[in-house]
C-alpha cells in the first residue's frame, strides 16, 4: 500500500518536473521561462512526498522534506560489484556527451559558462550513478561555484582591459 | 532498476533538453534553463540516493540546492555587460 502510494505521488512528481522543464523549454521570453522554474517546486514537494511515504521521517526523509522546502534507518546496502549497465546509466552518459559537445561548439565565452554549467550537473550525475560520491561533490563545489566565479572575473577583466585600450 | 532510478533517467534526459535554451537563446534565458536543471539536478540525486537505499548519497543533493545559486549570483554581479 505504502509503496503504491509512494509510486504515484513520485510518478505526479516526476510528471510535473518534466512539465517544468517542457515549459522552460518552449516560452519564448525569460520571465514567461522563470514562470516555469516555479512549477518545479511543487514537482520537488511531490517526490519529497513518495519518499516520505516510502521512507517515513527517516534522514532521507527529512533531508527531502528540506530540500522541498527548501535520521535513518541505516540500511545502507553494500554496493554490489559489477553492476550491469542501466538505463540510468546510458542517459548520464549520453547527458554528459551531449552537454560536453555542446560546451565545446558554443563559441561565445559568456554563453560558454552556462553551457558549462549544465555540463558539470551532467558530470556530477554521471559520478553519483557509477558510485563515487566523493567525486561528484568535488564537481558541484567546482561546476557551481569555483568556475563560474572565475571566469566571469576573467571575462569582465577581458571586457574592461579592451575598453581602456580604445 | 526500480522506479526510483527510472525516474531519475528521465529527469536527466529532461535536464540535458534544457542545454538547447542555453544554447541558442539569449545569455539571460540561458540562465533561468540552468536554474531549471539545477533544480532537476538535485531531484536526480535523491532519486538516485532512494533507488540505490545509499542515504548518504542524498547528502549531494542537499549540498548542490545550497550551491546551485552561486553561479546564478555571479552573472548578476560581474557579467552585467556580457553577452
Amino acid at each position: 500500500m505504502r509503496d503504491a502510494v509512494a509510486t504515484v505521488l513520485l510518478a505526479a512528481g516526476v510528471a510535473l518536473e518534466l512539465l517544468a522543464c517542457a515549459g522552460v523549454l518552449l516560452m519564448r521570453a525569460a520571465l514567461d521561462r522563470l514562470h516555469y522554474v516555479g512549477a518545479a517546486a511543487p514537482g520537488a514537494l511531490l517526490i519529497a512526498a513518495a519518499i516520505v511515504v516510502r521512507e517515513s521521517f527517516s534522514q532521507i526523509g527529512d533531508k527531502a522534506v528540506l530540500l522541498a522546502g527548501a535520521d535513518a534507518r541505516h540500511r545502507a546496502r553494500p554496493p554490489r560489484r559489477g553492476a550491469r549497465v542501466t538505463a540510468l546509466h546510458a542517459v548520464a552518459l549520453a547527458a554528459v556527451t551531449l552537454t560536453g559537445t555542446a560546451t565545446v561548439l558554443v563559441r561565445t565565452p559568456s554563453r560558454q559558462v552556462v553551457v558549462a554549467g549544465f555540463f558539470g550537473l551532467a558530470l556530477a550525475i554521471l559520478f553519483l550513478v557509477f558510485g563515487a560520491p566523493d567525486v561528484a561533490l568535488s564537481q558541484i563545489v567546482v561546476s557551481t561555484v569555483a568556475v563560474p566565479f572565475m571566469a566571469l572575473l576573467a571575462l569582465t577583466r577581458f571586457a574592461r582591459d579592451d575598453q581602456e585600450d580604445e | 532498476v526500480n522506479a526510483w532510478l527510472w525516474a531519475a533517467a528521465v529527469l536527466t534526459a529532461g535536464l540535458t533538453a534544457l542545454v538547447t535554451v542555453a544554447i541558442r537563446r539569449p545569455l539571460l534565458e540561458g540562465l533561468v534553463a540552468l536554474e531549471a536543471a539545477g533544480i532537476d539536478a538535485v531531484l536526480v540525486m535523491l532519486l538516485i540516493a532512494e533507488g540505490t537505499r545509499r542515504q548518504p548519497f542524498a547528502d549531494l543533493a542537499l549540498v548542490l540546492a545550497v550551491t546551485s545559486l552561486a553561479g546564478t549570483i555571479a552573472f548578476l554581479r560581474f557579467g552585467r555587460g556580457l553577452r
